[in-house]
């Protein structure tokens, strides 16, 4: 068509070439670098997924569950220490019997102060008859140790006595947290436990039978267990298998509660704990 | 009139360099931003990597998954924070490195603000080393702030991925500048 623009010269045509041929290769290269991308982008996921299965499966199953390992002699289904009317540990839950679940770790320092607040009246409960104590020593703290697993040892230790000397259950339990370490260091040593065991009573025999570490995974399914029953940190208390939501640092609060929980209940309590789902604040 | 077009020359001239320091900065800032937030990740999955067990406890604590999938989370976060650290220090696929680890900073804050809201003391008291008696509500603003600071972070990482020493720039993996 005719128009009034002057002709292409040579060299406006080869300008046009050159800037048609540097588009091309931008295009190229950009395709280029994309397939690097996703040549990359794929390596890196599909060795993330290995990674990530191979790790998931060793950690589940370092998992015990608590009905293939050695058990104290005496022990709940959930894992715990029942202590009866004559302070003997192990004792079968009477029927219609309030239970109050008493999780705590020996280096937590909150069971401590629980522990100074509310043990000598859940002693006096336990003597009345008015509510079996059922202990459930786990080890949420074992980070907190140094690497030497403080909690860990302390409750297998617990364990042992309740398997084997269950008389001095409820005096050794008490004497660890008198004697608890601070969160952050090496805590007791394994021979500092045994002396302590010994403090209250327990034979050497048994406590020469610590360092066999035969309840360790047991301690550790049963603080599996407990996560699984809605416990989320220590203190916690349950009374006939409900958190207890009110305060424990309150003098005598707790033992209202327990105390209540014994009028209401007639027949209508369970001899076993069931699983809480909804852990209480005022419980950590 | 000549004063007023020497005015707002001094004026756009102002706004412009800022804009224009920027520019040469920005990679360095992002290397900076980048290899801090790999250190954070890096030391958070390697923390959970050691006991798994209580990434487990700490994962169901927060009564968001359903109990099949807490296995999976609880030992599989450790590791992709892990992966998610070492891509970013090392600069390799940085961009993505950095939206995946704002998903997953964006998915923490939802479960701290979940559990605040349904009264759930998770750190607080003795579970993994809280200590403190009274669950308090400056934890969770505490953990939402930090978590934000996170999240911000990230974002600029997105916003702007390229930067020096990085595996991505060494294979060529560099998105294009704006």
């Amino acid at each position: 068509m005719p128009t009034n623009d002057p002709k292409p010269t040579k060299a406006d045509r080869r300008d046009a070439a050159r800037a048609k041929a540097q588009a091309l290769r931008a295009e190229q290269l950009k395709r280029e670098q994309r397939r690097r991308v996703y040549l990359v982008s794929a390596a890196v996921a599909i060795l993330a997924v290995i990674a990530i299965v191979v790790v998931a499966i060793i950690g589940t199953s370092g998992e015990k569950s608590l009905a293939t390992v050695a058990t104290p002699a005496g022990a709940t289904a959930n894992a715990g220490i029942p202590i009866g009317p004559d302070g003997v540990a192990g004792k079968a839950i009477p029927a219609g019997a309030v239970v109050v679940d008493l999780y705590t770790d020996f280096m937590c320092p909150v069971c401590g102060a629980f522990e100074q607040q509310n043990g000598a009246d859940l002693d006096a409960l336990t003597k009345a008859g008015t509510a079996t104590i059922v202990y459930h020593p786990i080890a949420i703290l074992d980070g907190s140790s140094n690497g030497t697993n403080y909690s860990t040892r302390a409750a297998q230790a617990a364990a042992v006595v309740a398997d084997q000397d269950p008389a001095h259950y409820l005096a050794f339990d008490e004497a660890l947290f008198a004697n608890q370490p601070a969160e952050n260091t090496s805590g007791l040593t394994n021979g500092q436990i045994e002396q302590i065991a010994q403090g209250v009573g327990v034979p050497s025999s048994v406590t020469a039978t610590f360092a066999d570490g035969k309840f360790v995974d047991w301690v550790k399914a049963a603080t599996l267990q407990a996560s699984k029953d809605g416990v989320s940190g220590t203190p916690t208390v349950k009374i006939n298998g409900k958190v207890f939501g009110g305060n424990w640092q309150t003098a005598g609060e707790l033992k209202a509660a327990i105390v209540a929980a014994g009028g209401s209940a007639s027949g209508a309590a369970s001899s076993t704990p069931s699983a809480s789902s909804t852990p209480s604040p005022s419980a950590s | 009139m000549p004063e007023e077009m020497t005015i707002s020359a001094e004026r756009r001239s102002g706004s412009a360099s800022l804009a224009s320091r920027f520019g040469p900065a920005q990679p360095v800032v992002t290397t900076v931003v980048r290899v801090a937030l790999g250190c954070v990740l890096l030391y958070s999955g390697y923390a959970k990597l050691i006991d798994l067990p209580a990434s487990v406890r700490a994962t169901r604590a927060y009564q968001l998954l359903p109990e099949s999938l807490v296995p999976l989370v609880g030992n599989g976060l450790p590791m992709f924070e892990l992966i998610l650290g070492v891509l970013l220090i090392a600069g390799l696929l940085t961009r993505a490195a950095a939206g995946l680890t704002l998903l997953l900073m964006l998915a923490f804050e939802v479960g701290i603000a979940s559990a605040w809201a349904r009264g759930l003391a998770i750190d607080c008291g003795c579970f993994g080393g809280g200590g403190n008696i009274d669950p308090s509500k400056t934890t969770y603003v505490i953990e939402i702030l930090r978590d934000l600071g996170f999240i911000l972070l990230a974002a600029f990482i997105v916003r702007w991925p390229r930067s020096r020493f990085s595996l991505d720039r060494a294979v060529g993996l560099d998105p294009q500048p704006r």
